[in-house]
């Protein structure tokens, strides 16, 4: 590979300028080669689908799911399946830009095509400013403590952007906290269920996953549809938060990512650290055979994270509350009345005092004890990635941004969200004002289905040939993207229903 | 007892005690849970200790094997058949002294076979979730006892062995594939 014949449509500016081998890719500077480090053992417990897991097993595994296995019965759980399995390939297809070269799929698509890139600017600053997403788990831990949610969420919001200044490393701080809570939840699940369920409830919800085809009465109404469409989107990860994944990967030193320097904390940061991270990222020799044998080890890696770490967890955490919510459909079934009646925004409350009901307070106080764990490793994973991804994209692509340096522009992005949060969550509507609902929550999906079209895009225009993905990966987020907007469309044109929630 | 016999237990002890946290913890999340159930103090602090106690043992009995060289680390497959039987039998211990606190008799909420089998269902999970904190939490604190502690520095050493050898096999097969290809390329020449 070299700079005469490595062309992605984009002549060099001056190639006799530089006698550096670079591979051009799209719209912005060239890529230089580098050398591609030696992959690790692929069977590994440490790594950053720690991030993926903390931001996915939310409120989809532990409310939505549940609640729909609560109304329709075990059997709906295929689509959960399907949900998951697409999630996981995603993942896969995420991380092939990310190793390939060090850089944020955000990076990728203003390679393609910059507004393309400004798009999922506006819609992160649009969706995830708001603190909504941590009044569920400050309001179950509201509900277990009668601490006002208010004043847990202001404590919460100042210390992680304290804790996220002082820090060293900001990745290995948090890759360490997230390993321990998801531990901590996993191991919980397995004991919850345990102490809750039976053997028939386990094997109605393994064999539900399995129940392909079935499509409950009820389903396709205005009230229900929307619901099951947004649970298998929100199934894993859900929203920008795969995008988000490239940024972690890069900054755990995966493949290519490992010629881009860690991010300290504003306190640590020296103007070295300005002055260290490259403006672009790097490129190996596909052409070498050496390489590509890394870059096999590197994606056996990759593939181990997203179908044993990440589909598992997600798997076995999520099977905990179904059988949680099995039983309490078995024991009060008025639960199934008062949910398909209920209020949706009421759903949550509705839930705790379903399972309440259902087994004893044991359940209810079980359900919000793990939304609230839930919800705390969700908004310590998102406040470190949406400050993390602006900051790239700002870095990146705005002229001067390179001299105030990535960890100024992460702390600025951090305290920013942090201060508009709290106002909020005291004074403001947590989940924004109502007159935009709508048009978060169709934003939300929206960006799911279009980094699908900026994967295929980016995976196969930027990269060289011999690591693009092959034509059943391409065809599998091909249908994520079918699925996840024309999903979203028919549910707004034929339902009226954007929200997915 | 000997002062040698103390420090080896000592030293087992030592040896045992991240393991043993990690089990424990599900003992802490049995009695949180039924406190804030408001089920009272007394059953609390009764599923706390009866599946507390078993699971730490069979906790910290995970890292002494694995320090014998009986389990492998950082292998999940050996860890799921431990669970298999230690979470079912931790699980029993728990029912059956609830049983006692509650009614003065032993009993499960279920037919013995049926809540074993249930228990044993669940136990690749929480292995899952034991094994994962395992990593994380042993070798730094192997790391940090290892030059008092012989059977530490032995575990801490097959911790070093099993990455150099994932290492190496890693090698080999890069090594055997790559030679395969050219023997591909030579024969197609």
């Amino acid at each position: 590979m070299d700079v005469e014949n490595s062309t992605s449509g984009v002549p060099d500016k001056d190639p006799s300028t530089t006698t550096e081998r670079v591979w051009q890719a799209g719209g912005l500077d060239p890529l230089p080669i580098r050398k591609l480090p030696e992959a690790p053992p692929s069977i590994h417990i440490l790594g950053p689908t720690v991030f993926l897991l903390a931001l996915g097993v939310g409120m989809g595994e532990t409310f939505m799911w549940p609640r729909l296995v609560v109304v329709f019965g075990p059997d709906i759980r295929w689509f959960f399946l399907i949900g998951v399995t697409l999630q996981a390939v995603v993942m896969l297809e995420m991380s092939r830009y990310a190793m390939a070269t060090g850089e944020s799929i955000f990076t990728g698509a203003a390679r393609v095509f910059k507004p393309l890139m400004w798009f999922f600017f506006v819609a992160a600053a649009l969706i995830y400013i708001w603190p909504g997403h941590m009044s569920a788990g400050a309001g179950a831990f509201e509900n277990l403590t009668g601490i006002p949610w208010q004043i847990t969420g202001t404590i919460a919001l100042i210390c992680v952007a304290v804790v996220f200044t002082l820090a060293r490393v900001i990745y290995d701080l948090l890759e360490n906290v997230l390993g321990v809570t998801i531990g901590l939840l996993v191991i919980g699940s397995a004991v919850t269920a345990a102490m809750v369920g039976d053997l028939d409830d386990l094997g109605a919800t393994l064999q539900g996953m399995f129940a392909f085809g079935f499509i409950p009465d009820g389903m396709m109404t205005a009230a229900w549809f929307p619901v099951v469409v947004g649970s298998i989107a929100f199934a894993g990860p859900s929203g920008m938060q795969q995008m988000w994944y490239t940024l972690h990967l890069r900054e755990s030193g995966a493949a290519m990512g490992s010629h881009i320097p860690k991010l300290p904390g504003l306190a640590h940061a020296k103007e070295s650290d300005v002055v260290a991270m490259p403006a672009r990222g790097f490129m190996f020799d596909t052409e070498d055979s050496t390489e590509m044998q890394k870059w096999k080890g590197w994606r056996k890696w990759v593939t181990f994270d997203a179908f044993v770490l990440f589909w598992g967890v997600t798997m076995l955490v999520t099977i905990a509350f179904t059988v949680m919510a099995l039983k309490a459909a078995e024991l009060n079934p008025t639960v199934q009345e008062t949910l398909l009646e209920g209020d949706r925004d009421a759903a949550l409350p509705a839930m705790a005092d379903a399972f309440a009901s259902a087994g004893g307070e044991a359940l209810g106080w079980l359900f919000l004890g793990f939304i609230s764990l839930v919800g705390l490793n969700a908004t310590l994973a998102l406040f470190d990635s949406f400050s993390r991804g602006q900051a790239d994209m700002v870095f990146n692509n705005i002229k001067g941004a390179k001299k105030i340096g990535m960890p100024r522009l992460y702390a600025a992005f951090l305290w920013g969200v942090v201060i508009f949060g709290i106002i909020i969550v005291n004074w403001g509507p947590a989940d924004g004002p109502t007159a935009v609902l709508d048009i978060l929550a169709f934003l939300s999906t929206f960006a799911m289905g279009a980094y699908c079209v900026t994967l295929l895009l980016v995976n196969n225009r930027i990269l060289p040939k011999p690591i693009r993905p092959g034509i059943l990966s391409n065809v599998i987020i091909a249908i994520g993207a079918f699925f996840y907007l024309g999903m979203l469309f028919y549910s707004v044109i034929v339902y009226g229903v954007a929200d997915m929630g | 007892m000997s002062t040698v016999t103390s420090s080896r237990l000592a030293g087992l002890g030592e040896l045992m005690f991240p393991g043993a946290c990690i089990g424990a913890a599900a003992g802490v999340m049995a009695g949180l849970m039924t406190l804030g159930a408001g089920l009272g103090a007394g059953l609390a602090a009764v599923n706390a200790l009866a599946l507390g106690i078993p699971m730490a043992l069979f906790g910290g009995g995970y890292t002494l094997l694995c320090a014998r060289g009986i389990l492998l680390v950082g292998v999940f497959a050996p860890a799921a058949l431990y669970w298999l039987i230690a979470f079912p039998v931790s699980r029993i211990v728990q029912e059956a002294s609830a049983a006692v606190y509650l009614t003065g008799a032993p009993g499960l909420s279920d037919d013995l076979w049926a809540f074993a089998a249930y228990n044993a269902l669940l136990a690749p999970g929480l292995a899952f979730g034991f094994i994962w904190s395992h990593e994380r939490f042993v070798p730094p604190w192997l790391m940090r006892i290892r030059d008092h502690n012989p059977l530490a520095a032995g575990l801490a050493q097959a911790y070093l062995t099993y990455a150099a050898r994932a290492y190496e096999q890693k090698q080999r097969k890069d090594a055997q594939r790559a030679a395969r290809k050219k023997q591909r390329l030579a024969a197609g020449a």
